[in-house]
């Protein structure tokens, strides 16, 4: 491994930056615009699993929560409005030419969940770097399945885009019957990644548990609310 | 690099993905990347970038999908290294 450009997993090196830089100017308009219907028809609770959870978190941050709605990204937003929280968006979403302006410049990255580009996970990386707040449901999308309150296995790409960029990861559960978020503890990438012992496929895997874990417990939290 | 070498890299950049220490003996040029050395779309990906940070060889427009055989990867370094 060529030391002077990683360190175990944590890219150290800034790369090419080919992407196209689009102001948040839209963003925030949207955002704004957006709040007042939020907050009248969208009234979930926000609770916190500990007086650490209700930090504001600068810098660098991987939101990841359970995804059984399509309102989902809104909740979170509205949970988490003092961050611009980047989300990944399908391509469906990308098809037509408005649709893709529109997406574009609220900074949703485009994503083909058949088929992930290497330049989606590069992407991701780059706004981490950045210091942004980017957010991906592990679960892959919405959970369709007959009992969406059971979580979904959580696929790997999380803890991919974790480790490789050593943001930390903030979890939050949105539980849908009791209309409330919940917000865990920050999870510190670099203290999981301080054992030595791991490294590899496998430390994305056994992450990717510590995240599941971590989900189960707000989930749990939601429930005895 | 020459067709060797980068094959040599490439079967360390996965050996040491996988933790295997048998030198990936069993793998070669034809080997499947996802049922002979049983990557899936993350251990792809996890790949495509360590060989991104120690090739320097750009991936931007691939997909996962893109590959099917180590030799694929081969191919594509070859054709892209500066």
């Amino acid at each position: 491994m060529n030391k002077g450009e990683t360190d175990g997993f944590v890219i150290k090196s800034k790369g090419k930056n080919k992407r196209k830089r689009i102001s948040f100017f839209f963003y925030d308009f949207v955002k704004i615009t957006g709040f007042l219907p939020a907050f009248i028809f969208i009234r979930y609770k926000k609770l916190f699993v500990s007086k650490e959870a209700e930090a504001h978190h600068r810098g660098p941050l991987l939101v990841i929560s359970n995804h059984s709605t399509y309102i989902d990204p809104v909740i979170i937003m509205k949970a988490l409005f003092y961050r611009r929280v980047i989300f990944m968006a399908t391509k469906d979403l990308f098809r037509t030419k408005l649709s893709a302006w529109f997406f574009r410049h609220v900074h949703c990255i485009e994503v083909d969940k058949g088929n992930v580009g290497v330049g989606t996970v590069k992407d991701v990386l780059e706004r981490l770097k950045e210091g942004r707040a980017v957010m991906i449901f592990p679960e892959g999308g919405v959970n369709e399945s007959s009992d969406d309150s059971n979580l979904q296995a959580f696929k790997d790409g999380a803890s991919l885009m974790a480790l490789k960029s050593g943001a930390s990861v903030l979890p939050v559960y949105i539980n849908k019957e009791k209309k409330v978020v919940v917000i865990g503890e920050k999870i510190d990438v670099m203290s999981f990644l301080s054992d030595g012992k791991k490294s590899g496929l496998r430390a994305i895997r056994d992450f990717s548990e510590l995240l599941y874990a971590k989900e189960s417990e707000l989930k749990s939290y939601s429930e005895n609310y | 690099m020459t067709r060797q070498e980068i094959f040599d890299t490439l079967k360390d950049i996965i050996g040491s993905a996988l933790e295997r220490t048998d030198n990936m003996k069993d793998v070669s040029e034809r080997s499947d990347l996802r049922t002979d050395v049983g990557l899936n779309s993350v251990g792809l990906l996890y790949i495509v970038i360590s060989i991104e940070e120690r090739l320097h060889v750009s991936f931007d427009d691939v997909s996962f999908n893109d590959f099917q055989t180590v030799s694929d990867v081969i191919d594509y370094i070859e054709r892209h290294q500066g």
